[in-house]
């Protein structure tokens, strides 16, 4: 771990104060690179790192979020020894020839041991020499989680999760590929497919109603069978209805899942384009906003036929863009280990920062422990503010997030929404919770998750992913460029339309399966139910020392009901009033 | 019932929750952009083959709408379907809706730019409607006065939430797409911000009809 003069922050991502050390090993090293677990973190750290660059050390960023251009000069740059360190996220994983690097710092926790070992693994790839690498814990409940992630490395503890079978929205877009590269005998298919290990137990009723998606789309109702997409030819073989298919379906190939972004231009200079930015952050935009992007602070000036247009803004504070990154879940094993050392008396083990911080925990509130669920609730900026220790990692957090928010709506309790880390929930809404009891009740939290399954947005988000997988959403499309955003409408139509028409549709079963191994997570839930003999319940005054990281934690999820009705209804009302309309 | 009163062009009007318009006085149901037949035009294209129950559910909300108002006339404003291959393509069992729901009644199908041809299905088929103060037609024309369109398919957002919304200013109102597969488009988007004078409201749909200021 990365010894630093400033403490780590009570809560954020970026680990910018440790910019000082990180500089000093810098320059004391040939190349390093610096990982950051997601792009905006790595911006915000690359441009407080720049600023404090008094020596004019050569350092250059690099994340997908980039033009390729852009990305192109910095790997060459690097190849070429030019550059003494890059901030990079996982993109720089691959394809690059780099041993000269002969450092590694991770910033941000490593979220399970078995990543943290082969991070430093892949810090130097020459055989003779020994992996180097820092960690830097960008908070002091990170610092927590470095810890023990390094105690688990140093027990040779390594954690991970057995393999589930081969996804069955990959199938289909496998099968969508092979036939445009010829017709397709679906028997000599089959063979190949089972021969893959994670399809080895692959049905044939389960791959041929695959290829009746990939064919007709697989509705009950089957009203333009004259326009499939695949037809049977007389020898039994499948083909493309119409070839010219061929090259969208070829453009949309691939599994793995982006959010909806936009690219980021210069309005003048010729345009020049300089990345990309999620289409929800663009839309929380108004003109005069600046964010950051590739290392330097930009003014939001409009957003014209699906681009962003910007110019350029130095020395303002930047409004900061969000690019939500791939979410690990910290392991069940590191959550133990977590919280066991939580019930140590004293931390010797970590910086006086974090120790105190803990220390400050256990006399206003109290520290979480391993058989125990500890729920505190506190009124906080004008709404009641409820949360649960529940350790189970981000991705059961959330589902718990949204079972307990459900559970709430229906008791009149007005949530608001809520947000999950690794280790908490916190929920906010109108009105104070007096009991949480009744609302972890196992029985109805499995009720819950049956009746909420059908109609949530983590659903609809893992039903975009399978839906655009398996061929049924064309993320790309020339059309769509031409006509913006009028004809594109969302997926979300479409997962309530199956919903309501065709329930049991394939699509619905694989994003029900989806969901429950990875976003819903809920086999982490039952774990922590198994695992606590009962519920703490503090009302506190005011925000604790292990909640307030909460409040800045990115991916709040908001509750569609009454609390919000009533709030939209009051702001409404302003708007009109303000506006002189009403 | 349910929804926003107005008047526009002293024309004493009401914006549903779903996103149809009801004009009392004349007992008529408005709807715009119904895209009836997109999942079959997008399937006929080789885009993908989507779940075709759009029409199905477009139609629901339509009966729905129609029996809650008690409707004598209908307009549907244009873009009724996705082309005209999509109107022609119809399934008899929708064809067979169709004509139940125009039954007893006036029903006026507006040409849009989707749509430009007759349908061979009942009702009148005109390229505008003038009807009191009021001109009913597909696309917003400027300088227009008490004129009713649909076409952009505006979208108004409230606390960082986007949903379908009538545009209204003192010289015109425009309808939000009824049709269940149908985008939208921002009403911070030029063409919209300056089509609309600057006192203009925005009423979202969803459960209640709600005014705010448009966003612009």
């Amino acid at each position: 771990m990365l010894q630093t003069e400033a403490a780590p922050p009570w809560s954020g991502g970026g680990g910018a104060y440790a910019i000082p050390e990180v500089l000093e090993q810098i320059r004391r090293h040939r190349i390093t690179l610096i990982f950051h677990n997601t792009r905006a973190q790595a911006e915000i750290f690359f441009h407080t790192l720049w600023m404090a660059n008094d020596e004019g050390l050569p350092i250059g960023i690099h994340h997908g979020s980039l033009d390729r251009q852009q990305r192109e000069r910095v790997e060459k740059a690097m190849v070429q020894g030019r550059l003494r360190a890059v901030v990079c996220t996982g993109s720089l994983d691959l394809g690059i020839d780099w041993g000269d690097v002969d450092l590694v710092i991770q910033v941000g926790a490593p979220k399970n041991v078995k990543r943290l070992v082969q991070r430093i693994g892949r810090a130097n790839h020459r055989y003779n020499a020994p992996s180097k690498a820092l960690l830097v814990p960008a908070n002091r409940f990170e610092v927590v989680e470095c810890v023990a992630a390094l105690e688990a490395v140093k027990d040779n503890d390594l954690d991970g999760d057995p393999r589930g079978p081969g996804p069955r929205d990959v199938l289909c877009q496998q099968i969508l590929i092979a036939a445009c590269s010829g017709p397709i005998d679906p028997d000599a298919l089959y063979s190949e497919v089972t021969s893959a290990g994670p399809y080895a137990d692959l049905t044939r009723p389960d791959y041929d109603a695959c290829l009746e998606f990939v064919a007709t789309g697989g509705y009950t109702l089957r009203s333009y069978d004259q326009w499939q997409r695949l037809k049977q030819r007389p020898d039994g073989q499948w083909q493309l209805r119409d070839p010219r298919a061929a090259q969208l379906i070829r453009m949309n190939i691939g599994t793995i899942q982006d959010s909806d972004t936009l690219k980021v231009r210069m309005k003048r200079g010729g345009g020049r384009a300089l990345g990309e930015v999620e289409e929800g952050f663009a839309a929380s935009l108004t003109p005069g906003d600046t964010f950051l992007i590739g290392g330097r602070i930009v003014r939001y000036e409009g957003l014209r036929e699906l681009t962003v247009e910007v110019s350029r803004d130095p020395g303002r504070k930047p409004k900061v863009a969000v690019f939500s990154g791939t979410k690990f879940a910290t392991s069940t094993q590191l959550s133990h280990r977590i919280l066991r050392m939580f019930q140590q008396d004293s931390w010797p083990e970590l910086p006086a920062a974090t120790a105190e911080w803990l220390a400050l925990q256990r006399e206003v509130s109290r520290l979480p422990q391993p058989g125990r669920l500890l729920v505190e609730s506190f009124p906080h900026d004008g709404r009641q503010h409820l949360v649960a220790y529940g350790f189970a990692g981000r991705n059961a957090m959330q589902t718990l997030g949204l079972l307990l928010t459900k559970r709430m709506e229906e008791m009149g309790l007005a949530p608001l929404g809520f947000v999950a880390t690794d280790y908490a929930t916190l929920i906010w809404g109108l009105d104070a919770v007096s009991d949480p009891g009744p609302l972890f009740d196992r029985t109805a939290l499995r009720e819950g998750l049956e009746g909420w399954l059908a109609g949530n947005a983590v659903m609809k988000r893992t039903f975009r992913a399978s839906a655009t997988i398996a061929g049924l959403i064309n993320r790309v499309t020339p059309q769509a460029r031409k006509s913006g955003r009028q004809a594109t409408f969302s997926s979300d139509i479409l997962y309530d339309t199956l919903h309501r028409y065709d329930p049991d549709h394939l699509l619905m079963q694989v994003t029900r399966e989806e969901a429950m191994r990875g976003l819903v997570d809920f086999g982490r839930i039952e774990e922590m139910l198994d695992r606590i003999s009962g519920i703490d319940h503090l009302a506190l005054p005011r925000v604790t020392p292990l909640a307030a990281p909460l409040f800045l934690e990115v991916g709040k999820v908001p509750v569609e009901g009454e609390g919000r009705a009533r709030l939209e209804e009051a702001e409404a009302e302003r708007l009109m009033q303000e506006a002189g309309l009403a | 019932m349910d929804g926003y009163a107005f008047t526009l062009a002293g024309a004493e009007l009401l914006a549903l929750p779903s996103g149809a318009l009801y004009w009392p006085a004349q007992a008529l149901l408005c709807v715009s952009d119904l895209h009836l037949g997109k999942a079959e035009r997008v399937a006929r294209r080789a885009l993908s083959p989507l779940p075709p129950y759009e029409t199905q559910d477009t139609l629901t909300r339509l009966e729905e709408a129609l029996a809650l108002t008690g409707a004598e006339t209908v307009v549907c404003l244009g873009d009724s379907f996705d082309d005209d291959a999509a109107a022609r393509a119809l399934p008899p069992k929708d064809r067979l809706w169709i004509a139940t729901l125009q039954a007893g009644r006036r029903w006026i199908w507006i040409e849009g730019n989707h749509d430009p041809g007759p349908v061979d299905l009942g009702g009148e088929h005109l390229a505008e409607l003038s009807l009191g103060p009021l001109t009913l037609r597909h696309i917003a024309e400027s300088g227009a006065q008490g004129e009713v369109s649909g076409h952009y398919h505006p979208k108004a957002g409230l606390r960082g939430r986007w949903r379908p919304a009538f545009l209204l200013d003192a010289a015109r109102l425009i309808l939000p797409a009824f049709g269940t597969y149908t985008g939208g488009l921002r009403s911070d988007a030029s063409v919209l911000a300056d089509l609309m004078g600057p006192q203009a409201v925005a009423i979202l749909t969803g459960e209640v009809a709600r005014p705010i200021p448009m966003p612009r």
